[in-house]
């Protein structure tokens, strides 16, 4: 390959082009997930036309439209996209600091603690408490992923500096305890509460509410300015840790941040909608093998691409079986093993695994 | 400048570094050598702040290392490590950013980009995958990086590169332009300090030698004083010749058989076998 000819996955990261191709690739990605998101809120029981769904958006629609718009379709159309942009900007995280490509969000013990803790809501609270206590799962798998995670760094932790190996390692022991834990409790489990958790592993968006939409997309918008920050700090950190360090990186401030900032984001996340597998992994993998690891541009596409791809998931979870609906974690894993396993086949040689 | 004070190092039980003091200037090349596991690299983690000492300190402009901020310590000194792989398929020029202070103009980092790989011999590898390339050209690419990183902040503040093995894994050509380059770079505010495997080279390009040996500093000085054959068969237990070469300087030439002569005298028995 000579300087001249360059393909064009290269060509958007040379220097001299980088600005433009950056802000093209963001608008694409912009419009793909104006597109997805107009299809959701138009599909489902009753079909609402596009231009309808438009004109409601606007504030001029019919009644009937802007009633299933703006109390069903709407913040459930939000919730997917607030959540699935916070999974894949995890997932870009994640394999960012752990410089490794199969990192998840579920790495910082949030998936292990948050499914602990909604068993335990599920059995242990409506035993105690009645019916009600499932009301108070999200606000338990948030606390119980974060307590995790708050617990594995302090473990990581020595002298001021945190080893993300040691992190990884005391992760799966710990995630092992949970599981063990998770299994006792499924074991207590009435019939109808085992139903009840296993739908929640799957994930599901059916409990979309503007109440928690507004929730993850504030969370989002408060971590948009540390992406910058973020993105730097990550791009260095490929290099090693102690490289990192001698190029003028705060590394343990990088560190805490994203770790801190992935584990809420993840936490709010899983609390509203379940565990949802692939996003996270599956989406940085995507937007790496096309537009490059620099996480300034994988952030923000990330955001967007996990945005899009979770919607368009949530709509076919409620058209494919409907007027049932497929938990949409089933379909994220039937898109993302298969995707990912092509992917890893396909550029075997550009990943160090 | 940089200055160790009664540095040491341990390691669990086993002592690496036996307090070490030194004093490294800004005008000098010098080369670390020594035998495998004398704590050569320790020494060199010490000095760029990778390792903090057990007891004793490293100031770095008489300000103890870690209590500088990593970001002014960046615009200060450059470190070329052993660790080379990246985790990532970045591309050349994204790995040369990354050494780059925050806010770097878009067209003065391209123009420091093209100086800094020419000089390693890699005009025209900005837009490869690092990962595509050979070790020796990932290697060039991490030295063009750290003296990017220098020269990006090129001040009137003196400045310092720390090299760990530059030249292992490169071929004769490399190993000789990349000491010529550092070499040129000496001086003028410039100091430079490489721990190097080959004593030729640190005899050719150093100003000077500081030989560390059980953890221990065993001669320090210009080379031609310090690298004398009575030292390097105490240090490395080789016997070597001292030959002069045609046009100035001179090499060192190991016996490369030395069971035959050694054997001779100091174990007759074995001879008989």
């Amino acid at each position: 390959m000579s300087a001249d000819v360059i393909p064009f996955r290269l060509a958007i990261r040379h220097p001299a082009h980088q600005l433009k191709l950056k802000l093209v690739g963001l608008l694409c990605l912009s419009v793909l997930l104006a597109a997805a998101s107009a299809l959701s809120i138009s599909r489902g029981a009753v079909l609402i036309p596009v231009a309808d769904v438009i004109q409601s958006v606007l504030g001029h629609g019919t009644q009937r439209s802007d009633l299933i718009i703006w109390t069903i379709r709407l913040p459930r159309t939000l919730m997917a996209g607030g959540v699935g942009a916070s999974l894949a900007l995890c997932g870009a995280v994640m394999q960012g600091l752990f410089r490794n490509p199969l990192a998840d969000p579920g790495l910082t013990g949030v998936s292990s603690g948050a499914a602990f803790a909604a068993v335990a809501t599920i059995v242990l609270g409506q035993n105690a408490f009645g019916m009600a206590a499932t009301n108070w799962l999200p606000v338990t798998a948030f606390t119980g992923g974060l307590a995790v995670t708050l617990l594995l760094y302090a473990i990581a932790t020595r002298g001021g500096r945190t080893s993300v190996t040691t992190m990884l390692l005391a992760g799966i022991a710990i995630g092992a305890v949970a599981a063990a834990a998770t299994g006792l409790l499924i074991f207590m489990a009435s019939e109808q509460q085992l139903r009840e958790f296993t739908f929640w592993t799957l994930g599901s968006l059916a409990g979309a509410t503007w109440h928690k939409s507004f929730i993850v997309f504030v969370l989002l918008a408060i971590s948009i300015p540390l992406w910058p920050y973020l993105a730097r700090g990550l791009d260095k950190l490929a290099l090693g840790e102690a490289d990192a360090s001698f190029s003028g990186l705060r590394v343990e401030h990088t560190k805490a941040i994203a770790i801190i900032l992935t584990a809420l984001l993840t936490g709010v996340a899983v609390s509203v909608s379940g565990m949802i597998g692939f996003v996270g992994l599956v989406v940085p993998h995507i937007l790496r093998l096309t537009i490059g690891p620099s996480h300034g541009l994988m952030l923000p596409a990330s955001a967007l691409l996990g945005a899009t791809l979770l919607i368009l998931a949530d709509t076919f979870a409620r058209l494919a079986a409907a007027p049932a609906e497929l938990p949409i974690g089933i379909i994220t894993a039937c898109l993302g093993g298969p995707l990912f396993l092509w992917m890893l086949l396909r550029d075997r040689r550009l990943m160090s695994i | 400048m940089i200055t160790v004070e009664n540095a040491s190092f341990t390691r669990g039980r086993r002592t690496i570094l036996r307090d070490v003091s030194l004093s490294l200037g800004i005008n000098e090349l010098v080369a670390i050598v020594g035998p495998n596991g004398a704590g050569k690299t320790t020494l060199l983690h010490l000095l760029t702040g990778a390792l903090e000492p057990s007891s004793g300190r490293v100031l770095f402009e008489g300000m103890p290392l870690h209590t500088w901020r990593k970001d002014h310590l960046a615009t200060r000194r450059a470190v070329l490590s052993q660790s080379r792989n990246v985790s990532f398929p970045f591309t050349v020029y994204e790995i040369l950013a990354l050494s780059m202070p925050d806010r770097t103009n878009r067209r003065h980092l391209q123009s420091l980009s093209e100086t800094a790989l020419a000089s390693v011999g890699l005009a025209g590898f900005g837009a490869r995958v690092l990962q595509e390339l050979s070790g020796g050209e990932q290697q060039r690419v991490h030295l063009a990086r750290a003296l990017m990183q220098l020269a990006a902040t090129r001040s009137a503040a003196p400045q310092m590169l720390f090299l760990d093995e530059p030249v292992s894994g490169l071929d004769l050509q490399h190993q000789i332009q990349t000491m010529q380059l550092v070499r040129q770079m000496t001086g003028d505010a410039f100091g430079a300090i490489a721990v190097i495997h080959d004593l030729n080279l640190a005899l050719s390009f150093a100003d000077r030698v500081i030989c560390i040996s059980e953890g221990k500093v065993a001669c320090d000085g210009p080379p031609a004083t310090a690298l004398t054959s009575e030292l390097i068969s105490r240090v490395f237990k080789v016997s070597t010749q001292s030959l002069p070469v045609p046009g100035g300087g001179r090499v060192l030439v190991p016996d490369m058989h030395p069971a035959k002569q050694s054997t001779t005298t100091d174990h007759p028995a074995k001879v008989i076998s």
